[in-house]
């Protein structure tokens, strides 16, 4: 059996096994062990990678294929990453869940990993569709079942949505499939073959539309954004930090991987628009989380904000916005994790999320506001942290090709402060008022300040030497950028 | 080129090292001694810095790439090192003046709770400080520039729990980030036109540029608006009078050394592009003069004591911004210096005041007569004033000669004329501080009817020592012939006369006719409140674009994302089921009402049959 079908199988087998197993501790000790190999397993991939060798390293099982479907999978410097993010996100969401949750919950948690796993390695856009609806069913689960008083309307919204968007995505790939037929006269689902004959005519454009609206659901780009703060605020902590680290990646993810890559002209041409889009979800994302009164609402729209940085940089085209947009991927992963993380930890204790439930915690929790105010900096963009990097070359990419589009991406980053900062000072240096719950917010115990000391350590060196990661990227980003 | 010497890596390594000791160690276990690492680092910087003077003074001058940051297709951003005259003679003052205030900084701070806190958010500023004038990119500068921003925000917030810090702190970093914005704006644009941003590089790839490049011309408006948000000018000054919510050592250390000092160098650093940009340097000498002549004007009427010191540094400030503006960037960075230690030791001289009296700002109604008390305090002060009046021989008459210099070399008769005014104004602010806060004790006046006393050694030395700078630093540099020997009488004459007769007019104003300052405001209460607010600016920026800008935020949140957007989405399940229904309500096996559907469609087939026809 190859190394990437291991990779997706350990977890799979693994979901079951924890849901099989004799008790909640068995259980949950199962998850931490597997997800921990996985962590293992994704790290030890991407060592080769550091030397410079970032080009495609694949697996196929079987030779022939019927209309096209054949199982083949394989990873480069776009998936790696993104791969070791995913594996890295589980193992702290799993570290900062309570340990009185049932079986189910780390099953699913496992079983959401090998979708991940799956869909950053398909190679086969059959398989990847597999993967992509495999990975919507555990998050159901999870935010449906373990999420806070508004949980099930929320789990509906957020299926529906999915749902809808992942109908577009089938319908677009199968006609894209059928149309490559009749004008090539083969059968593939592989996406570098599709990618080197690409089609033309009038059905491009709806196959096109189709998967963008797929792809766009997921991202979430306006206005298909609405599934996201309900999904995000209700979701257990555990949930949150895998929705916006690991699964809008997802969506960016087949924009990068299929979209682009097989209509290159028709995502040169549609460059202004969803360049265009990308600034206004930067921009309106700022906005309402400058509004929000709920602190994971506020983190969830923060997410709509930086996602945009991500389609600004793919559609700029240019090889340092692809680059540039591909980080920030890696880097939204860890400061938004990160932050819900935080406010996971806040509602353990308090049980209250809203901004003026608290006041003046940086006198009795020490810990917490420094925590907070790193990777709150890193999140809004401080240079020296993780996050200005990516978003300044996806920016930099853009202004080479539509600079008025970068301007209003960069007004972005001054909204950013100001929705970031004022949240930051009510919780935690304003006086307390009288209804708040701060009394009850006691610091962080040794092992949560293990687990933050961890994700700071990641989000200062990838701040100030992203150049191994950037040097992963680059054969495929390259490869991406060469062919446009 | 030769090696870089170690002295370069010491000024950057030592405070980062000292840092983390501080934060690491001492934060947690030693939270009393925090300052022991810290001052340390501060006297290694300051010997490494004055290494580093002796040797650019002999001529040499390094830039040195160390690792590259972020490689991105057509360009790569490096970590590099870069010691020249420029770079060395702002570093100088801000170790010499960093380690000076640090050191008062033990005394004034010694019983805060916040002591600890207190000495890592300075030591991170000095640090950021040091990086921004040692990097050798634009991007690298733009990274330890943030990091000033971030310091001072933290700063100025220090004493969290008031409200009045946090709004200060929060505008500061906002009003920044606007700046921070245009500068990183500048950045991108030039990395897309010359596909680099390190100095070297790009000012040689810009020489062969036409003057007048409209890019370049964009390039260097937005890192003058970067420069207008960190030093204070209009219309992005509106952060630095609120500033004065921190501690007063920040105070010192923001208005002579750290933050505001940075958007003048960077200035001075672009001169290579600026050359090729006179559209923008003309803009920036006019907006310059505005804003020195406008905060001098406002400066005078202030009542706070650290306020009034914060409007003459914005007036100076606009002063630099003039000599950049004509094109004389040296007179720029030899006032900048010179400033740096006269104002210094004028907030230093206030924070012994304000430490006497136990609070943490005062009016000059608080005050009063103080000059029986703190004989000594009031000496500095005297020395300080004199300074920044431009007095001969003390410091400030050199370096505001070779502005006055620069601007008259122009020609241009009323750019001279509002920096006359700006020296009159000068002359005249500063006095009626002395005035009002050291003599007197006027009917109006609370008068500090404590036992005031002068405070201990820590704070002590550095006034003293800055005192002495300030005296004789102009002098010094002049006799080794640092500053050009030739004095021009015309516009030393000038210079003299401005300050003179400012002192005259405070003498009149404010010993001769004590009452003048509160009559005024008494008889014309608009008058004081609209220039106040700096002639209604900082009211109209506050309802033209902070509260719209939240209204706006509030809208599109509420009343669009929440109320339209998501009630029209999620009324689109409820309209399905409604049209099911009434689809349904169709079929309910009532032969009747096939017919009479039957028989209308037949009709409305018919009459469409019979109307094609």
């Amino acid at each position: 059996m190859g190394f990437l079908t291991l990779l997706w199988l350990i977890p799979a087998l693994g979901a079951l096994v924890a849901a099989l197993a004799p008790s909640r501790n068995a259980s949950r000790a199962w998850a931490l062990l597997v997800s921990g190999a996985g962590l293992l397993y994704s790290a030890w991939l991407l060592l080769p990678y550091g030397r410079g060798a970032g080009a495609l390293r694949l697996e196929e099982i079987g030779r022939g294929s019927w209309l096209g479907i054949r199982y083949r999978m394989g990873v480069d410097g776009l998936s790696l990453p993104l791969i070791w993010l995913s594996a890295f996100l589980i193992v702290v969401a799993l570290l900062s869940s309570r340990r009185d949750f049932s079986k189910g919950y780390w099953a699913s948690f496992l079983a959401l990993e090998a979708g991940l796993f799956g869909v950053f390695s398909a190679q086969n856009l059959f398989y990847f569709y597999l993967f992509w609806e495999a990975a919507l069913i555990p998050m159901f689960f999870i935010i449906g079942l373990w999420g806070s008083e508004g949980r099930v309307a929320a789990a509906f919204k957020f299926i529906l949505y999915t749902f809808l968007g992942s109908l577009a995505l089938l319908v677009g790939l199968i006609y894209l499939v059928v149309v490559h037929h009749g004008a090539t006269g083969i059968w593939t689902w592989d996406i570098p073959e599709l990618a080197r004959s690409p089609i033309a005519g009038p059905a491009s454009i709806w196959i096109f539309a189709a998967i963008l609206i797929g792809f766009a659901v997921k991202i979430p780009v306006l206005p298909l954004h609405h599934w996201l703060p309900d999904a995000h605020t209700e979701a257990p902590a555990a949930g949150s930090i895998l929705l916006a680290g690991a699964m809008l990646k997802m969506g960016v993810y087949g924009l990068l991987r299929v979209l682009i890559p097989v209509f290159p002209d028709l995502s040169a041409a549609a460059l202004p628009w969803l360049g265009g889009l990308g600034a206004a979800n930067v921009v309106y994302g700022a906005l309402c989380a400058m509004a929000q009164k709920d602190l994971k609402r506020l983190v969830a729209y923060t997410s709509i904000s930086h996602l945009g940085f991500c389609l600004v940089g793919l559609f700029s085209l240019t090889s340092e916005g692809i680059a540039g947009a591909a980080l920030v991927m890696v880097n939204h992963g860890l400061s938004t994790g990160g932050l819900f993380l935080l406010v996971g930890m806040l509602y353990d204790r308090a049980h209250r999320r809203g901004v003026s439930d608290f006041g003046d915690l940086a006198s009795g929790a020490p810990y917490f506001a420094f925590f907070f105010a790193f990777i709150l900096l890193s999140s809004i963009g401080l240079p020296g942290l993780n996050g200005f990097v990516g978003e300044m070359m996806s920016l930099a990419g853009m202004a080479r090709v539509h600079w008025p589009l970068a301007a209003a991406g960069l007004g972005g980053t001054v909204l950013a402060a100001a929705y970031a900062l004022p949240a930051y000072h009510q919780v935690f240096w304003a006086p307390a008022g009288p209804g708040s719950v701060t009394a009850k917010v006691t610091d962080m115990e040794a092992g949560e300040r293990a687990l933050l000391w961890a994700l700071s350590a990641v989000i200062l060196f990838l701040g100030l030497y992203p150049r191994p990661l950037l040097e992963l990227m680059r054969p495929a980003v390259t490869t991406l950028a060469g062919r446009l | 080129m030769s090696a870089i010497p170690v002295s370069a890596f010491l000024v950057l390594g030592t405070p980062a090292l000292a840092l983390a000791l501080a934060f690491f160690l001492f934060h947690r276990r030693l939270a009393r001694r925090t300052h022991w690492p810290i001052l340390a680092s501060c006297a290694v910087v300051t010997l490494a810095a004055a290494d580093l003077a002796l040797r650019a003074w002999r001529g040499e001058a390094w830039d040195q790439t160390l690792f590259t940051w972020i490689v991105g297709g057509p360009w790569s951003v490096e970590f590099g090192i870069r010691i020249d005259a420029l770079c060395v003679s702002v570093l100088a003052m801000v170790a010499v003046v960093g380690t000076l205030i640090h050191v008062y900084a033990v005394g004034y701070m010694a019983h805060d709770p916040g002591f600890s806190r207190f000495f890592l958010y300075f030591h991170l500023f000095f640090f950021s400080m040091i990086g921004l004038l040692v990097s050798n990119n634009y991007l690298q500068l733009y990274l330890f520039w943030e990091g000033v921003g971030l310091a001072s925000y933290l700063l100025i917030g220090f004493w969290y729990e008031r409200a009045s810090a946090r709004a200060a702190a929060l505008k500061a970093f906002l009003t920044n980030r606007i700046g921070d914005a245009c500068f990183l704006a500048a950045v991108l644009l030039l990395l897309a036109q010359f596909g680099t941003v390190q100095f070297s590089e790009l000012f040689e790839r810009v020489a062969s540029r036409p003057v007048s490049d409209p890019w370049l011309a964009w390039a260097c408006g937005l890192l003058f608006l970067g420069a207008a948000a960190k030093s204070a000018q209009f219309p992005l000054h509106v952060w630095l009078p609120d500033a004065m919510e921190g501690p007063t050592p920040t105070s010192a250390l923001m208005h002579a050394a750290t933050m505001v000092t940075a958007g003048v160098f960077l200035m001075a650093r672009s001169g290579p592009l600026l050359e090729k940009a006179p559209e923008v340097l003309g803009l920036i000498a006019w907006i310059g003069a505005g804003t020195a002549l406008g905060s001098a004007i406002v400066a005078a009427m202030k009542k706070d004591l650290k306020r009034i010191l914060a409007y003459s540094t914005v007036s100076h400030l606009g002063l630099m911004m003039m000599a950049i503006g004509v094109g004389h960037a040296f007179a720029a960075v030899a006032h900048l210096v010179m400033h740096g230690f006269f104002k210094a030791l004028l907030f230093l001289c206030a924070g012994n005041v304000l430490h006497a009296l136990g609070r943490s700002t005062a009016t000059v109604d608080e005050v009063g007569g103080l000059a029986r008390r703190m004989p000594l305090t009031a000496a500095c002060f005297a020395v300080g004033a004199l300074a920044l009046a431009g007095i001969p021989p003390l410091s400030g008459f050199f370096s505001k000669d070779l502005v006055l210099e620069a601007v008259d070399g122009r020609g241009d008769r009323l750019l001279m004329g509002a920096a006359l005014a700006v020296a009159v104004g000068s002359s005249l602010y500063i006095f009626r501080m002395f005035w009002l806060a050291f003599f007197g004790d006027r009917p109006r006046q609370g008068g500090p009817r404590a036992q005031l006393h002068e405070n201990g050694a820590w704070m002590q030395i550095p006034v003293l020592l800055l005192a002495l700078l300030s005296f004789g630093a102009g002098a010094a540099a002049w006799g080794v012939g640092l500053l050009p020997a030739e004095l021009s009488g015309h516009t030393a004459g000038l210079g003299l006369s401005a300050a003179a007769a400012g002192l005259a007019l405070s003498c009149l104003l404010f010993m001769a006719w004590p009452q003048w300052d509160w009559n005024w405001r008494e008889r014309w209460p608009g008058l004081e409140r609209w220039m106040d607010a700096d002639f209604g600016w900082q009211t109209f920026a506050h309802r033209v674009v902070a509260a719209p800008a939240a209204a706006f935020a509030r809208f599109v949140a509420w009343n669009w994302d929440r109320r339209v957007l998501d009630r029209f989405l999620e009324s689109s399940a409820e309209t399905c089921l409604g049209l099911s229904e009434g689809m349904s309500s169709l079929s309910r096996g009532m032969l009747n009402d096939y017919l009479w559907w039957m028989a209308a469609g037949a009709a409305c087939l018919a009459g469409c049959v019979l109307w094609a026809f």
